[in-house]
Parts: C-alpha cells; structure tokens; sequence
C-alpha cells in the first residue's frame, strides 16, 4: 500500500493563503478614547462608542491610519488615496453594534508583497491590508457565556496574503518575516499569546498540474508557529485522504485542537457568512495625499533585511549571525553600540552569538532584561585587544558582569585578574622559580629548548594565571642566556 | 421580495414577525426596493464613483486616553450580569 505521505508528495500539491490579524500598539481604541491596555478589570475600558450605545458617534484614532499607511509601504503596496469604512453584518454577542467596522470596497493598502527568504527571495502576495476594530472577549461557562467588551473596539489591521504559499514551512516563514516587520515598525508587539497577533489558515489541496483550485477550509484558533506548522500538517493530509477515499471537501470553518492536535468543524452555517456589507455612514471618507505617505515612508525604521544586508555588507558578519542578532531588537542594540565604540564587529558578534546566548540561557535571563551595557562590553573587548586580560579570564569577567553591568575595568582591577606586564616584577617571580629548578638550566644549556615551555607553565602557576605569556617567554630566555 | 427573501433577512436581522407584520414589511420594502430601482436605472457612465455624500472628511481624533465610563454604569442596563461580566445564555455547544 502506498502511504499518504507518498501520494501527497507525488499527487498533491497545498495552496495556503493567511489572514493575519494584529492589534496595534496604540493607547487607545480605534474609535473612542478608551484605553486598550491589556489585562484590565473586565469591563472597565468601555464607554458608549465601543459598546455600540445607540447614538454614540465613532470617530477614526490618527495614529491607526499612520501604521496602517506605514504597513502597507513595508510591505510594498498601493496605498489607497481614497480610504473609507465598511460595516460588516453579523449578529455574534462578543459585537455589541451587531456589525463590526471594516473595510471591504476601500481598503487601505492593495498588491504588495513581502520575501520569505533572505537568500531565495521568495515573494508572497499581499492581497490588501486594512482596518478595523476586534470583539469583545466571550468566556464560555458551563451554562452562561460571560462577555468582556474590553477588547471591542481595539484597532486592529488584517493582512491578507494570496494564496502563494506552499508549505507548512513556507507559511512559518511568512509569519515570522511578518512578525519581525510588525515588531521592527512599531505597529504591534505581536503575542501570540495575548492574542495580538492572530492568523486564519486558508487551505485547499489539488492535484498537481490542475489548474483549479480545490475547496477550502478556514481554520482559526492558532496561538503558536508550531500550531500553524502542526495544523496544516493535520488538515492537508485530512483533506488529501478524504478525497482519496471518494469524498469531497466542505467549504467551512475548522477549529483548531493543539490539545488533540486536529481540526473540528464549526459547523458554521452558510448563510451566516452572508455579511451584507454597506459604507458606514457614521465615518467620514479619509484623504490620503502623496506628501502624507512620502512623509510616513521617509520617516520609515531600518528594516530587519536591510540591517542584515549592512551588518553582512560593512562589517563582514556571516549572514546566520547577522540574522540571529537582528532577531532581536535589544540584541541588535548592544551589537551595534558596542561595534560603534570598538570597531570590531567580529569580536562583537562572536561575544554575542556565543557568550550573550549561553549566559542567558544559563541565568534564564529574557532578552529584553539584559543589563550588560555597550560601554562595558566594549571595554571588555578593548581589555582582551590589549593583552590585559586573556580570554579565559574575559569569560570569567564577562559572567561577572552580564547581569550586574559592573565595569570590567574595575572588576578586574578589584580582583586582581590583570595579566601582570610589569617586568620587574615577573622577573622577580621568574628568578625565584629557575632558582627552585636549577634542573631546568642544566637542560637548557644541553640544548633542551622545551624546558622553557616548563617554565612559563611553572610561572603561570605562581601567577595564578596573570602573566602576560609573551612577555614571560622573553624574560625566562633572557635569564637562561645570561646564566 | 419573496417570502423566502424575506424570511431570511428577518433571520440574519434576528427579528420576529407575525404574519401580519411579515405582508406588512413585504409591501414597504417593496415599495422601497422599487424607488431604489429607479436610482439604478440612471445613466452612470463616465462618472467618478462618490465616495460619500458627506461634505467631510479626513477626520481624525487623537490618541490620547480619556478616563472610560465606570464599569458599572457600563454594566448598568443589562438584565444579566455575573461579577466584572455581562452574561448571557450559552453561545456555544460543547
């Protein structure tokens, strides 16, 4: 029997396209003056506007428009110079107007696109992005659905990509360039856990070459990348078998179970997809002119490829330690600040990839809680190209002061770890360990050279590991040759 | 309008009729659709789509936070309420 992974490779192909919800970080709602402040007595960021009193009257937060305007420049857009708002029909109680406001005719941002894949290039469709404002929050019981209004009204943009994508793979990859993007402009510090960062799986499955496209499920319910990787694992080989056994696939909304690791159909009825969307009479159209958006796109952040390629470009970082500090942006910000003050990107990018890692996941020390200053990781850096300390003992220095940002001058200076260059004082040393070994000059005078490597171990003991290896070197020679 | 058509909208709109009301409803939404259908009738090409008949536009407000209602006059008016939370029957089937 052939199994289903064979037949999915040889006869299938996937096609997935993303809906990505994300909550802005602004300070208030997308329509009222309500705080959008996360974790809140339940309730108690509400007012008329967001919960659909009658009469209350919505009015567009600047700042939403702004990051969507800069959204859809990043990711390579036609921003729209007329924009306007949509109601979207549904009755659901976590929607207290009983329609939500979107856009469907007007969208703010239409054809962009954005690359996968730093060395590939891989580019997927953006099909539009555009605003609108999230639900409340309904929390089942076992006979009452309790609901929190905190959450309606909080801005939200979708992103909605073609169905360019592949792969599991290829889909984590979007997500994550996606997230990084998000992040790197400001718009939202997408927690998937906190809900802040949301993203609706389409997929259908066809046979390769075919030039239709299968039927397709929605799945929802997604808190982690490795959800979205397990659940379009899950639902192609599901829908592959389905149609392999005679069957064919329903067009509808699945759930996703990461407990039970599949899908559940919602059972959603057709005719509740009907939204019977009309403008929203309530908001104005917005007018969006070309000095607006060259304004917002020159004010623009460097962008995570674009630091990549600089720090690869100028300062000869590979491209696996370029991405792996750009990851994060205090990682970046140490790295940077620290090259700025030493010149020495190399060095920098290795303390980081190798020491900054292992000493915070040592210490269980979060990214974002580094106490480790430019300044003093530079110095640091300096005290190593100077012989003062040696490496054995910049490691030891650099625990010591990761997560207390001590000055590693003075803590070397504090505890004595300074690589001893003072050559009276090593001569002095040095002479009273060739006194203990007069063995040593006998062997030196026959010729025997290696008994100079004895003694700078021998020194090294003494000096409990603060000579300065060179300079020790010298000094044995020299008194070997006078004797 | 159809019954059918009817029946529907009603549903998606969360409105019961009685059938007195429903004949009722018929015959002015038809009135209306058919006024409507005039509209549709005019000749249109060529011209810019209007956005909106509003004389504004480009309305904005801050982003700065306002102190919000109290949650319990946000709470005030429901029928049902269980601590911080309005309530309701349950939405779901487990």
């Amino acid at each position: 029997m052939i199994s289903l992974e064979r037949i999915k490779q040889d006869k299938y192909e996937i096609v997935i396209g993303i809906e990505t919800h994300v909550e802005l970080l602004t300070k208030t709602k997308i329509f009222c003056n309500c705080s959008t402040q996360f974790g809140g007595k339940p309730n108690s960021q509400c007012c008329p506007i967001c919960t659909g009193m009658p009469g209350a009257l919505p009015m567009l937060n600047e700042k939403v428009l702004e990051k969507a305007i800069k959204l859809a420049i990043a990711l390579n857009c036609k921003v729209s110079n007329i924009s306007r708002f949509d109601r979207k029909n549904y009755s659901y109680p976590d929607l207290p107007k009983s329609y939500q406001i979107s856009q469907l005719y007007m969208p703010i941002g239409r054809n962009g696109y954005l690359e996968i894949n730093n060395i590939n290039k891989n580019r997927i469709g953006i099909h539009e992005i555009h605003m609108e404002e999230d639900a409340g929050k309904l929390i089942h019981e076992d006979v009452n659905t309790l609901i929190d209004y905190n959450r309606a009204g909080v801005p939200l943009i979708e992103i909605v990509s073609e169905p360019d994508i592949s792969s599991s793979k290829e889909a984590v990859e979007y997500l994550e360039q996606l997230r990084y993007l998000l992040i790197d402009l400001g718009i939202s510090d997408c927690k998937m856990q906190e809900g802040s960062f949301r993203a609706d799986i389409n997929l259908s499955v066809r046979e390769i070459e075919s030039e239709k496209l299968g039927i397709r499920t929605e799945m929802k319910n997604l808190n982690s990348f490795k959800a979205v990787e397990d659940a379009i694992e899950y639902e192609s080989n599901r829908q592959i078998a389905v149609i392999e056994n005679g069957g064919s696939i329903i067009q509808e909304t699945r759930r996703w179970d990461d407990n039970l690791k599949k899908s559940i159909s919602m059972r959603v009825k057709e005719e509740s997809n009907d939204y019977r969307y009309f403008p929203d009479p309530d908001l104005p159209p917005i007018i969006i002119s070309e000095t607006f958006i060259n304004n917002i796109e020159s004010n623009l952040p460097e962008l995570r490829d674009e630091k990549i390629n600089r720090y690869c470009n100028t300062w000869g970082i590979p491209l696996c330690e370029a991405e792996i500090i750009v990851s994060e942006k205090n990682l970046a910000k140490l790295f940077e600040e620290t090259v700025k003050i030493t010149n020495m990107a190399k060095e920098v990018s290795n303390w980081i990839i190798m020491d900054t890692m292992r000493v915070l996941k040592d210490k269980k020390i979060h990214i974002n809680d580094i106490k480790l200053r430019p300044e003093n990781l530079a110095k640091l850096i300096i005290m190593i190209k100077d012989g003062k300390i040696n490496s054995t003992i910049a490691k030891e220095v650099f625990d010591a002061i990761f997560d207390t940002n001590l000055d590693p001058v003075v803590y070397v200076k504090e505890n004595d770890l300074i690589i001893v260059e003072n050559k009276e004082i090593l001569r002095e040393k040095i002479n009273a360990i060739i006194e203990e070994n007069p063995q040593s000059v006998e062997d030196y005078k026959n010729g025997k050279k290696k008994v100079i490597t004895y003694l700078i171990g021998k020194t090294m003991k003494v000096m409990a590991g603060q000579a300065d290896p060179k300079k020790t070197s010298e000094i044995i020679k020299e008194i070997l040759e006078q004797l | 309008m159809t019954s059918e058509e009817f029946d529907e909208l009603a549903l998606k709109s969360k409105i019961k009729f009685s059938d007195e009301e429903k004949n009722k409803a018929i015959f002015l939404l038809d009135n209306m659709l058919y006024d409507i259908q005039s509209i549709e009738n005019l000749d249109t090409e060529g011209l810019d789509i209007m956005v909106t008949p509003l004389q504004l536009e480009n309305v904005f407000r801050d982003d700065n936070a306002n102190e919000s209602y109290k949650q319990k006059e946000i709470l005030n008016n429901a029928s049902n309420i269980n601590g911080d939370y309005f309530s309701i029957p349950k939405v779901i089937k487990d």
